[in-house]
């Protein structure tokens, strides 16, 4: 875009002025997204595809192809800098193989299919299983990288059309612990605080949280802090060192699972030796006590071991019945679990409680894939409730999420099996208040809860789903204990329809294979860890047949009768069916406190932190002069806890549990898996980069040095890991860029070799609670081959 | 100060600016063999050279990289320190997974 210097210097003027005023700037289009530069490219902005950190990045087109793309120097989130995934988003949409035209089943080979004839397929088999079966027999898995209104599509369709609940999101996988964890104490999901924090705190803690590979544009701001101010320290704790580790002051290696002990051992730190906030504590503080002794969501003997429908029971305590509790979790005693010294604990206490010092806490998969993942989470929180030490600038317990619409699309649409835009199909009122917004009669909102991402896989294996649909993300990869779902769904009467770009491991086990528009091959729209909604315009044409996950969507509905939920008079939304949802999405988090600015406000901005209230956006939650839903006088205020405890968060007596599968004599390590810098998930994506691929090939087996000198195991051997459901060949690394304790290893995740699959290993347990799976703990052994 | 040499100095000024504006820009593409094992080529405008040598200590870049010992390239943003997150290595001899047509 062409601005004279004068020109431009009056719109940053402008620009500075209005966002000390706090209203969105960029209202003169400088966003970047007007005009060509000399060599011809128009320059874009997006999200980045990736992570949840939700970089900006400006794409370059021309003649129709992305020909560059590059950090967005005016997104508040990087400021210009990117991850080298980022760098190489450019070719992610240009893997050889893309996927250009429906293929469908037949004669036991995939044959090209007119979409006509695709969609009808899937109509029919849906419509007959529902007239059969019941909304029961049907099922979709979706995804936190959904744009927002395909995650808003998939819901009105599931829950509206299909009056079937078996709608859940592969965030099941990824974050559903901490949204569990943040309901039952503050009554509203997602983070308090957002990324300024980084610049504020003074002590960083990351729990189990790699983020110098897996948030690395956060990381850095984490490092930049650390590196201009000499008094910030960072703890790290893991099960294992880390590049993350790198610019740790105390590093606490801890025993898998007994993050619980140390936690609570913290805690009764902060109590006795007088660093409990008392005033915040009075004020703003209740205390919760729930069943101690929980399943494990196990199958055994054919046999679920009530994970699948377990519900909490909670009642309410007083501060001294708590203090009685962690009193059991002394530094001597957590440290006899976890194997971390008593004196460090004592130490990382007194730093966390430390009244001079503002302190945040980082954590994503380490605590959240964890057969106690709420508690964990709980845990963390309480430690943050007893110091006051939250909603503030640099203070709070800040849950990082892995997509890259983890929050936007599948907990703030709620496309949970248990959820709907505001609230959860169980309540009355939360179904007619979505009911009268989708203008359905009454009643038509399923009040049973459907099927959870694990319980999904095994409902298909019996038989139960009869209909499935997989969108934008890679069950049949994903999956934990994933060799026998992928056996249940090759079996008769299983109907599997995968939509995605790229042939994965789950196309290759549908039915019906839908090619699918990706990224900026269609306009979307997506919320980060930090509540910011960041919006896209489509920039190029997909290939060949491809269409949006939304089109798919909306297509299939309207041949099954539903295509009453899609109309709309879209003369008034521009022409734009994206602006026609989001703008009736909106009405759910109108005044509830997840308010959304207008469709077209987002096309201008990088993104805005909701709530969003008269234009302007909410850096603090909770917190008086930040949040406009606290009020004078107040200081704090949880208003999600209104109605149940009058405003005040809880803290939450989490005993520690020992884990479902142990290492024993025939299975004597811990696995742990993960993911790499380098790689997306599953793969599909980066792996076709031929740059990422040269630097991360295939997946490896990080080893500790004594343990392999055990088995006579160098870097570079071929060793093969086993568990009870499976197993992997792979390249062992030692002394690498993961450093497992002794008596653990680690694998990344994304290589789809199926000799290298991780899952082929995991187990399937999950937290009752959050129904989370725990990718990060099971036992193995390993054999030099 | 001749006006060549102001030149110069302006030009390298520009590139330190938007070294810094647009994060780690290639200043040239790179196409360097250096510890003489591994041919990389040119990478995506835009993007961050690649470690062109085999890294034996992660932790280890700024040592050569701040100063340029042993003829190492100098970093023009030696206030990042995670070198890693842009800077990346490539096994050459590696099967593509499939062809990218970028
Ligand atoms: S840090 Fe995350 S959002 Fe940012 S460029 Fe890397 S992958 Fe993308």
């Amino acid at each position: 875009m062409q601005l004279s210097r004068r020109k431009f210097l009056k719109a940053a003027a402008a620009a500075a002025a209005l966002s000390a005023a706090g209203v969105s700037t960029d209202i003169l289009g400088l966003a970047g997204d007007a005009g060509a530069d000399p060599g011809g490219i128009r320059w874009t902005k997006a999200p980045c595809r990736f992570c949840g950190t939700g970089c900006g990045v400006m794409i370059g087109v021309k003649n129709g192809r992305i020909v560059a793309t590059r950090g967005d120097p005016q997104s508040p989130v990087n400021r210009g800098l990117n991850c080298i995934k980022g760098y190489f988003l450019a070719k992610i949409q240009y893997g050889k193989d893309r996927l250009t035209m429906p293929l469908i089943r037949k004669n036991g080979g995939m044959a090209e299919a007119s979409w006509d004839e695709a969609l009808d397929l899937i109509a029919s088999r849906y419509s007959e299983a529902l007239d059969r079966y019941g909304p029961e027999s049907v099922a979709m898995f979706g995804s936190g990288q959904w744009t927002i209104w395909e995650g808003y599509a998939a819901s009105k369709f599931v829950k509206g059309g299909m009056r079937s609940n078996n709608l859940d999101p592969n965030a099941r996988f990824c974050m559903a612990s901490a949204v569990a964890a943040f309901m039952r104490t503050f009554g509203k999901d997602e983070p308090m605080g957002c990324y300024d924090d980084f610049e504020y705190a003074d002590t960083f803690f990351t729990w189990g949280a790699n983020m110098a590979e897996m948030h690395p544009i956060l990381y850095s701001r984490l490092t930049d802090r650390k590196m201009k101010f000499i008094h910030v320290r960072h703890v790290d704790l893991g099960t294992q060192v880390t590049r993350t580790s790198s610019s740790a002051d105390i590093m606490i290696l801890f025993k898998p699972q007994t993050d619980l002990a140390v936690a609570n051992a913290m805690a009764n730190v902060l109590i006795s030796e007088g660093y409990v906030n008392e005033e915040f504590v009075s004020r703003h503080v209740a205390f919760k006590k729930g069943l101690q002794d929980l399943p494990y969501g196990l199958e055994i003997n054919g046999k679920n071991d009530g994970g699948a429908g377990f519900r909490d029971k909670a009642g309410t305590v007083d501060f001294e019945e708590y203090k009685r509790f962690v009193s059991k979790y002394t530094p001597e005693y957590a440290s006899r679990l976890s194997g971390v010294p008593a004196g460090k604990i004592v130490e990382i206490a007194r730093l966390f409680g430390d009244p001079a010092r503002k302190t945040l806490s980082l954590w994503t998969m380490g605590m959240n894939q964890h057969t106690r993942g709420v508690w964990i989470n709980h845990l963390v929180y309480n430690l943050h409730l007893l110091t006051g030490k939250i909603s503030g600038p640099g203070n709070g317990p800040f849950s990082l999420t892995g997509q890259p619409s983890a929050c936007g699309t599948a907990r703030e649409v709620g496309t949970f099996a248990h959820r709907l835009p505001r609230g959860v199909v169980m309540n009355p009122a939360h179904r007619a208040f979505a009911e009268k917004i989708w203008k359905l009669p009454p009643g038509t909102i399923n009040p049973k809860p459907g099927y959870h991402s694990v319980e999904m896989a095994r409902a298909f294996d019996r038989g139960d789903i009869k209909c499935l649909w997989v969108m934008c993300n890679n069950y049949f990869q994903a999956l934990p204990n994933v060799l026998r779902y992928r056996a249940g769904a090759k079996k008769e009467g299983r109907f599997l329809v995968v939509s995605d770009p790229y042939p994965t491991r789950s196309t290759e086990l549908a039915d019906v294979v839908l090619p699918t528009a990706m990224w900026v091959e269609k306009a979307g729209a997506y919320g980060n860890a930090e509540r910011r909604t960041q919006f896209w315009e489509k920039a190029v044409d997909p290939p060949g047949e491809s269409k949006s996950d939304l089109w798919q969507i909306i297509e299939v509905a309207k041949r099954m009768g539903y295509g009453r939920l899609f109309e709309y008079n879209l003369a008034e939304y521009d022409g734009k069916m994206e602006k026609a949802l989001f703008e009736e999405y909106r009405k759910f988090g109108k005044g509830a406190g997840k308010d959304l600015a207008p469709f077209d406000v987002y096309s201008k901005v990088r993104g805005l932190r909701w709530p969003v209230v008269d234009g302007k956006e909410t850096l603090w939650r909770y917190r008086e002069g930040y949040d406009p839903y606290v009020k004078k006088g107040q200081g704090f205020y949880f208003y999600g806890n209104k109605k149940k405890t009058g405003g005040r968060a809880n803290i939450w007596l989490c005993p520690y549990a020992p884990p479902p599968e142990q290492p024993d004599k025939e299975y004597p390590l811990w696995l742990c898996t993960g993911r790499v810098l380098e790689h997306w998930h599953s793969g599909t994506m980066t792996q076709r980069v031929p740059e990422l691929h040269r630097a991360v090939p295939e997946a490896f087996l990080s080893m500790n040095a004594d343990d392999a000198a055990g088995l006579g195991i160098k870097t570079g051997d071929r060793v093969r890991v086993r568990t009870r459901r499976g197993e992997v060949t792979l390249r062992a690394v030692i002394d690498g860029r993961n450093k497992p304790q002794k008596g653990l290893v680690f694998m990344p995740w994304f290589d789809e070799e199926t000799t290298r699959m991780a899952n082929n290993l995991t187990l399937d347990a999950y937290d009752p609670i959050s129904k989370q799976a725990d990718f990060k703990k099971c036992a193995c052994r390993v054999e030099k081959v | 100060m001749s006006k060549r040499s102001i030149n110069i100095l302006l030009a390298v000024f520009i590139l330190v600016l938007s070294v810094s504006v647009y994060g780690c820009i290639t200043i040239r593409k790179q196409a360097a063999t250096a510890g003489g094992a591994i041919l990389i080529p040119g990478t995506l405008e835009g993007a961050p050279p690649f470690i062109p040598h085999d890294v034996e200590d992660e932790q280890a870049c700024p040592d050569c990289h701040r100063l340029g010992e042993n003829e190492a390239v100098i970093t023009p943003h030696p206030d990042r320190v995670n070198c890693v997150q842009c800077h990346i290595t490539q096994d050459m001899s590696v099967k593509p997974f499939v062809e990218n047509t970028f």
